[in-house]
């Protein structure tokens, strides 16, 4: 078992850059704790690996990724002296998510991965019948396609310490040490897909969060925090996805979106399919709670007896309101050769909020996330196979109540970021397999999964087994 | 009959997919990659400099001895970590001690030389590494760099496998 552990360890590390340290800044969690943040952010991790479970109709998917952040400089105490120094931390972020799906009744059409991934193939398009005519006559409650589906999807935050030991003439090691409050995030969901009509997925995220011992180590049974959450997430007719977060009989998030390609699909097949896959979503998310770790006091920094808000006031002073988004995002291959992905959200708080650093309102800026990626794929015509090699380059600019507490330098609530990643896909036999490799500076999609990196550099790889 | 194997192939898949909660595993695949502590021990000043390490972990199936670190830099938990105690002859430094002991899997504590007479009194932070053979013990041959000298081998073919969390000891 060690060993197999190894392996994977030493593939994924294969794929896994270390951030070179560039900027010092004092770490202070704030997206970390907030499990509400981190909830959705493990949710959107699950819907990425489903959204290529759909496309590429799989019985199988497994995903790995290990992600380093260096230059985390953390003021900390050194128990040699009993005093506070600057320490380099790396902040880990590991993700991982692994899905079987079952075919109760029928399945996905072509013998394997292979076939199915063909342009023009698959369940509902064969190539002897591209238009999918022979399945006219097939009505609602004839169940030839009925999947379930089960998945464990899972990310661990946290910062380490890097130490090395000199081992005389054996040389040089490393080790590393847990340090603060690790977190750890699971989705455990089940999957029913009645294609093309409907899929519902509906289970339990699980937050916890664990402190470690002064000696570095921690153990995994005794979580200083944990919350349980539910979730549903449906898709009626292939367009219209409808999602909701609950915790403690409170609808903590929702989520409304529409696929306008299978919308557009209905009316005419080959204009569905035209062009890259465009998607509205509205959300509503209940994201800040007067909470110790958040960027904002919401309404007031005071309390109703004018006393300032603090972490200590009881919670009944406490506030909440939610972040209202709509977005628009355009994503997929023009052709062969061509890749876009394109995003623009829009946001409204429901309450008025005030920045802890300035004590002042913000005046939430109406765009949270624009960003842009343009990418080339090498392989070309391969693509109707399946394969592809995809090199693309992207900018973004990403504004967030968080950013000025954790950025380098700066005070603006908003940043610009780039990135540049490879993405590939092969078979080995009829078995896909897919790796990515990106390198990004304050690149959107990263700050939304944790503003804390703002400013650092993030190199990370992943491989995917699919089948 | 035909639906009920489903149903139990769909139960079990289920079951094992929901065991496997992915937050942790993928915390083991990393941890293991850059080695991070995973156990711990307990270390004694006995009066006279020197120091008793204990520890309760025992060594896995390539096991190939334990070795005893400390930090050589007094009041700096951050400061890096020296090897103190092995079973083989590994290093020439004054605090060093070979300890046969320490070949077997069943050793469980170290006494170290005196600490003080050679760096004096400070607080030194001590740790425990489980060394593994980077083969199995069927591939322990000259084919895979296993020239045959034991301590030869050692030297070249094993690694750290495991490492414990730190233990910190006045030295007065």
């Amino acid at each position: 078992m060690k060993r197999i552990i190894l392996i994977v360890g030493l593939l994924l590390s294969i794929s896994s850059i270390i951030t070179p340290s560039l900027h010092a800044a004092v770490y202070e969690a704030s997206t970390l704790h907030n499990a509400v943040a981190r909830s959705e952010t493990v949710l959107d991790l699950f819907f990425e690996r489903w959204e290529r479970i759909q496309n590429m109709e799989l019985y199988f998917d497994w995903y790995g990724k290990i992600n380093w952040v260096q230059g985390f400089q953390i003021n900390t105490i050194n128990q040699g002296t009993g005093n506070k120094q600057a320490v380099d931390m790396r902040l880990v972020r590991a993700y991982g998510s692994i899905t079987v799906n079952i075919p109760v009744l029928g399945g996905y059409e072509g013998e394997d991965m292979k076939k199915r991934l063909k342009y023009g193939t698959g369940a509902y398009r064969s190539i002897e019948d591209p238009e999918g005519k022979e399945k006219k006559d097939e009505g609602w409650f004839k169940p030839k396609n009925l999947i379930i589906g089960f998945t464990a999807t899972g990310f661990h935050y946290g910062l380490t310490r890097e130490g090395t030991i000199s081992r005389g003439s054996a040389g040089t090691e490393t080790f590393t040490d847990y340090k603060y409050t690790q977190f750890f995030d699971d989705v455990f969901a089940a999957s029913i897909l009645y294609r093309p009509y409907f899929h519902i997925h509906a289970g339990m995220i699980l937050n916890q969060q664990f402190e470690p011992r002064d000696d570095g180590t921690m153990s995994y049974s005794d979580p200083t925090e944990r919350s349980t959450r539910y979730f549903v997430a449906s898709n009626l007719l292939s367009f219209l996805n409808l999602n909701a977060t609950t915790r403690k009989d409170e609808l903590e998030a929702l989520a409304v979106g529409i696929i306008v390609n299978e919308l557009v699909g209905f009316a005419n097949k080959k204009l569905g399919r035209a062009f890259p896959q465009l998607s509205i979503t509205y959300k509503r998310l209940n994201l800040f709670n007067d909470e110790l770790y958040d960027p904002v006091w919401v309404d007031s920094a005071l309390q109703s007896n004018g006393l300032p808000k603090s972490s200590d006031m009881p919670d009944s002073e406490k506030n909440q309101a939610m972040l209202h988004t709509l977005s628009a995002g355009l994503k997929g291959f023009w052709g062969n050769h061509f890749y876009v992905d394109l995003l623009a959200e829009a946001q409204k708080p429901s309450e008025d909020l005030v920045s802890r650093i300035t004590k002042s309102d913000i005046n939430y800026a109406i765009w949270r996330d624009l960003r842009a990626l343009a990418g080339w794929n090498i392989f070309g015509s391969s693509l109707q196979d399946g394969q592809f090699l995809l090199v693309a380059l992207g900018m973004s600019r990403y504004w967030d109540p968080a950013i000025p507490v954790h950025r380098d330098s700066g005070s603006g609530y908003y940043v610009y970021g780039g990135i540049f990643q490879m993405e590939g896909r092969m078979f080995l036999g009829s078995v896909p397999l897919g790796m990515e490799v990106r390198i990004s500076h304050n690149y959107s999609p990263e700050l939304r999964r944790m503003v804390e990196t703002v400013d650092k550099w993030v190199y990370e790889g992943s491989l995917t087994v699919s089948f | 009959m035909k639906n009920f194997n489903k149903i139990l192939i769909l139960m079990i898949i289920a079951g094992m997919v929901s065991l496997n909660a992915c937050s942790y595993a993928v915390d083991v695949v990393e941890r293991a990659i850059t080695k991070r502590a995973s156990f711990s021990i307990e270390a004694t000043y006995n009066g006279n400099g020197t120091v008793t390490v204990r520890w309760d972990e025992t060594g896995g199936s390539n096991f190939a001895g334990y070795e005893i670190y400390m930090t050589t830099e007094p009041d700096n938990e951050y400061a890096g970590y020296t090897v103190i105690g092995a079973g083989y002859s590994i290093s020439s430094i004054s605090l060093f001690k070979v300890d046969s002991n320490l070949q077997s899997a069943t050793a469980n504590s170290f006494i170290t030389k005196d600490i003080r007479s050679i760096l004096g009194n400070g607080r030194f932070f001590f740790r425990v590494g489980i060394i593994a053979w980077d083969e199995d013990p069927d591939k322990i041959t000259a084919e895979n760099g296993y020239t045959g000298d034991i301590l030869t081998n050692y030297i070249n073919n094993t690694d750290i496998a495991e490492i414990s969390g730190l233990a910190m000891v006045d030295i007065y």
